[in-house]
């Protein structure tokens, strides 16, 4: 096999529209993705970075495609853990889609490296992450671990 | 017991992970409910003591689905079984795969982690369960959190449809 990848799928009881916004929108992210948030204009080639709340930049790369609510392709390389920086950057894709009273969120995760560090640790985070999206979507609270940035990163 | 024989050339283990907003004890309970068709498991009723050594099936509208056995049990935190579509066809013909579920509190959280196991190469199994676990297990946080059960379009339609139809078969060679 040559290259890294991770699926991710989850179903939320919500509309595309505001899973989408949850997964972009400052006020959203910053409740249950470890209080960072995302700076863009959010159109095709433009720059895109994740803003840890001390003012780091988490990890940064470009819109390689937008559709929104549907479809949102990124390049993404990690800047704030030394044995990530000379990693091969990732693709990562979300793809939203309503199922009856559920949209099905898929995250999909990968890089043409093989054995990629960088796909690996964030195959870890990424769980954690989207369970805490889902709870806030349905019950309007996220999960208590990730509304603050860790200690020590 | 004998263990499941294991398959040389095999298709990837599937892992999930997920956190849910419920104790240990919640999520056990709920994965070894035995008295409910459950709705967020695609109406699935399970029958079992969920004793290590004892037979687990699964039926949706009466028929059976799954069969298999328990091979470890540890509550709140492990169970072990076997998996085997109910025969004939050629997923039963692939043979028992292998479920455990791990479940560890975490903060004011806790993490439920599935991975299933022991594929042949190119598995019809794996296929269908890769699709049909985060479907489920989404729907069981739903559910843990104070949620209604998800009502997915055409929900478990191709196993129940599969399921009738090794229903009509056994009847009609009964007959």
């Amino acid at each position: 096999m040559t290259g890294s990848k991770f699926v991710y799928i989850t179903y939320t009881r919500t509309t595309p529209e505001k899973l989408w916004a949850a997964l972009i929108e400052p006020e959203f992210t910053r409740r249950y993705w470890a209080n960072t948030h995302q700076v863009s204009d959010w159109k095709p080639g433009s720059d895109w970075k994740i803003m840890i709340p001390d003012g780091r930049v988490g990890d940064a790369g470009k819109i390689i495609e937008i559709d929104p609510p549907r479809r949102l392709v990124l390049s993404w390389r990690n800047e704030f853990l030394p044995e990530l920086k000379n990693e091969a950057p990732a693709r990562v894709t979300y793809e939203l889609e309503q199922q009856g009273d559920m949209v099905k969120f898929t995250l999909i995760q990968e890089s043409d490296a093989p054995d990629s560090k960088l796909i690996d640790t964030m195959s870890n985070g990424w769980p954690v992450l989207l369970a805490s999206l889902k709870s806030l979507l349905e019950t309007g609270e996220s999960l208590a671990a990730t509304r603050s940035w860790p200690e020590g990163y | 017991m004998p263990a499941p024989k294991l398959h040389a050339d095999r298709d990837p283990d599937f892992v999930y992970v997920i956190y849910i907003a419920a104790s240990p004890q919640k999520i056990w309970d709920a994965l070894t409910d035995n008295q409910t068709e459950r709705a967020w498991w695609a109406h699935t009723r399970q029958d079992s003591t969920f004793q290590a050594g004892d037979p687990i099936l699964y039926r949706r509208a009466g028929n059976i689905d799954i069969s298999g056995e328990i091979l470890e049990r540890e509550e709140p935190n492990r169970l072990v079984y076997t998996f085997q579509s109910y025969g004939p066809g050629p997923q039963h013909d692939e043979g028992p795969s292998i479920v455990t579920y791990e479940i560890q509190a975490n903060g004011n959280s806790t993490m439920l982690k599935v991975t299933h196991s022991n594929f042949p190469a190119d598995s019809r199994t794996r296929k269908s369960i890769q699709n049909g676990w985060p479907a489920i297990l989404s729907g069981l946080k739903t559910v843990l959190e104070g949620g209604k059960a998800p009502e997915y379009a055409n929900w478990g339609e191709g196993e129940a449809k599969a399921a009738q139809a090794r229903a009509a078969r056994e009847k009609a060679a009964q007959q």
